[in-house]
């Protein structure tokens, strides 16, 4: 397998965190590595994509710097090797006055993701990962387009100014783009729906943003696209009902909706569960009893579903209106905030 | 995790608002709902709303019996229909109750071409609920049960005391009532008033000490809610829900009215504003969701053919409480122990 690099943001992504309510900040900053909890799955994944010795993983969050050690010390006590992990300096900006950039996240994450993409130079395929509950579908995608020559650089500098970016880091950040060879390589974005945003405010991305309701959803289209193994897959089902007491129900539900979306093409949503089933046959782990027989005959009805993939519109995205549209919801967000913190 | 069958073609709103109740259950219960109907449809509809597919799966079927369709000919014609497969998913034991807000001829010839009778009984109720005066059980429920409303017409002594029993089942498991108050509705409250088969049902409910049977009830007594089951035949509790439907609904009328005719009399509905929205909500049907047809060896629960996302997903959570609270179990037990002879 080639090389692989996975960028993954780490708060509703990787980690079960609440920042809806100050409560829920304040416990997310005050917490010990041993009680912060991962999304179930999301370990397990990684986990697998790391077996792969050509595979990279890189983080990159809005948590504070101030963090660093507690978020290291839980992704060590999962298991996870990483190559970079990327926190904002909110420190920082509180003290420059920037309160805008404590909770914006294009201004901060499109240049760390441009710089990076700079630095390690053409070539490696990127899978990244984001969740709905920021901008993470918007940022992940304008990356992928910008990098891949999509995007104009001027386009790039009214979403900064949009996105009151100081000028600073505006001009760093351009001038990056000016360095960028085009470089398609972003192959998917995952997005977790811990918000369980409807779907159809991720359609205009195409068929490269995969919303997904749990990482069962990510791992079956990673498979699909070879990028982990069967037995990888299997590993992972085992995690996902041992760790998170997944049903035969649950799996084969979240499975099925993928095909009925079109994200798996049915002819080969039926061949993985072939593979699924001969894998799980050899499995001599105890799970509760009839959870086999139950779970392959949920699977076979999968196959009843006939369910073409949908063509990507060739219209390119504009991401200056998309932006508007973005930041209306944003505020929105904001305020039912402020309302629930002043609840 | 209970498995809900859920006709998604049946209904008014159906299925727009039928998928988006669905789709709220899905978001704060464990029910796994099966939606039977046109996949693509329900697939659009989904990608509009919040749901979480975990607990949400589709059975695919594009025929469905349309709510002016004649029942036995539509379900002749159309073998697929998505009220049939809803049927057929509980009888086949993939699904544990089955929900239809559709066409309500469909719905019970579809429950008599699919599932068995309960040991004992003879001829299967349609019931219904109705607000009262009074509220009762653990939950202060408002609402009495009324059946049969409309499934069998004809009906024998027997039969009243079959639906006297499941209609006790039934209340004590959904509405937590441990000694719900059973009645015959009649032409009198006295023990000699009635049709021979309602004196003779009534001579045999009052020997039968497992239910608390109050005796006669006349149909002034419906809406104070002195009972909490009201048994009648089909014919009977048929009129007797159109009747009461369309005395709220000329009530509602003549409210509309005078509050046009006279500006005094509008500023009187605006003072009493927050009590008929307090009324309102109390006597909501969509709250309840939707009533059972009870008498198979299966559960079925009609929701209104009005229901929208909110009644939908109620009638949902009614049919998954009744299939935890085991209630085909307690009816099949309580029709045993009750001797005919």
């Amino acid at each position: 397998m080639e090389q692989v690099i996975y960028r993954w943001d780490l708060d509703k992504t990787y980690l079960k965190t609440e920042f809806e309510t100050l409560k829920g900040m304040l416990r997310a900053y005050l917490e010990k590595a041993e009680e912060k909890k991962s999304v179930p799955g999301a370990p397990s994944l990684l986990k697998e994509l790391q077996k792969n010795d050509n595979n990279e993983i890189y983080f990159i969050s809005g948590s504070p710097l101030q963090m660093r050690k507690v978020l290291e010390k839980k992704l060590v006590m999962d298991g996870i090797r990483w190559k970079q992990l990327t926190l904002k300096p909110n420190l920082q900006n509180l003290l420059l006055g920037r309160f805008h950039a404590l909770r914006e996240q294009i201004g901060y994450k499109l240049p760390v993701l441009f710089e990076d993409n700079l630095r390690r130079g053409k070539g490696s395929e990127e899978i990244l990962f984001g969740d709905d509950a920021e901008s993470d579908a918007y940022i992940y995608s304008l990356y992928a387009d910008t990098i891949a020559g999509k995007v104009s650089k001027e386009t790039i500098r009214k979403i900064m100014e949009l996105s009151h970016v100081p000028a600073k880091n505006r001009k760093k950040a351009l001038s990056v783009i000016d360095r960028l060879a085009a470089n398609d390589v972003v192959r998917k974005i995952f997005i977790y729906l811990d918000k369980k945003t409807p779907i159809r405010r991720f359609e205009f991305y195409g068929s490269r943003l995969v919303p997904v309701y749990n990482y069962f959803q990510a791992a079956l289209v990673l498979a699909a696209e070879n990028l982990i193994t069967v037995t990888s897959l299997t590993r992972i089902i085992l995690d996902l009902v041992i760790e998170a007491r997944y049903s035969p129900v649950v799996l084969s539900n979240s499975y099925q909706d993928l095909v009925r979306r079109g994200v798996i093409h049915h002819t080969q949503a039926g061949r993985m569960v072939d593979g699924i089933k001969q894998h799980l046959r050899q499995e001599i782990v105890p799970l509760p009893e009839g959870f086999y027989d139950k779970f392959f005959a949920l699977l076979d009805g999968i196959r009843e579903i006939k369910k073409n993939i949908p063509v990507d519109s060739v219209k390119p995205i504009d991401y200056v209106k998309l932006y508007h549209e973005e930041h209306r919801k944003e505020i929105k967000q904001k305020k039912s905030f402020i309302d629930r913190v002043l609840q | 995790m209970t498995t809900i069958a859920f006709d998604a073609m049946g209904g008014d709103y159906a299925p727009d608002d039928v998928v988006r109740g669905a789709a709220w259950i899905s978001l704060d219960t464990d029910i796994n709902v099966i939606l039977v109907g046109d996949e693509k449809k329900i697939t659009d509809i989904l990608k509009d709303v919040k749901h979480n597919p975990e607990n949400l799966s589709v059975h695919n079927t594009t025929q469905f019996v349309g709510m002016d369709e004649h029942p036995k000919e539509a379900l002749e014609k159309k073998p697929q229909a998505s009220i049939l497969v809803a049927a057929q998913l509980v009888r086949d034991g993939k699904a544990e109750a089955m929900v239809s807000a559709g066409n309500t001829g469909a719905c019970i010839l579809t429950c008599a071409k699919t599932f068995s009778k309960i040991p004992g009984i003879q001829k299967a109720a349609l019931a219904s609920v109705y607000p009262t005066e009074i509220r009762r059980g653990e939950k202060n429920d408002p609402f009495s049960l009324i059946l049969d409303v409309g499934a069998t017409i004809n009906v024998t002594a027997k039969d009243l005391v079959s639906f006297a029993i499941m209609g006790s089942s039934y209340a004590s498991r959904i509405s937590k009532n441990p000694k719900p108050r059973v009645a015959i509705l009649s032409n009198g409250t006295e023990e000699i008033k009635g049709s021979p088969e309602m004196l003779e049902a009534y001579k045999l409910l009052k020997q039968y000490p497992k239910i608390n049977f109050i005796g006669n009830i006349e149909g002034i007594d419906i809406p104070k809610g002195t009972a909490d089951v009201v048994v009648c035949s089909g014919f009977t509790g048929n009129i007797v829900l159109k009747m009461l439907e369309g005395v709220s609904e000329t009530v509602v009328g003549l409210a509309k009215f005078a509050y046009k005719k006279r500006f005094a009399w509008k500023i009187g509905l605006f003072m009493l504003k927050g009590a008929i929205s307090q009324l309102k909500t109390i006597t909501d049907w969509e709250q309840y969701g939707g009533a059972p047809l009870l008498g198979f060896d299966n559960l079925f629960i009609k929701a209104h053919g009005r229901s929208k996302a909110k009644a939908t997903s109620n009638a949902i959570k009614v049919a998954a409480k009744a299939v935890r609270g085991g209630l085909i179990q307690e009816i099949s037990s309580s029709i045993k122990d009750f001797s005919f002879d």
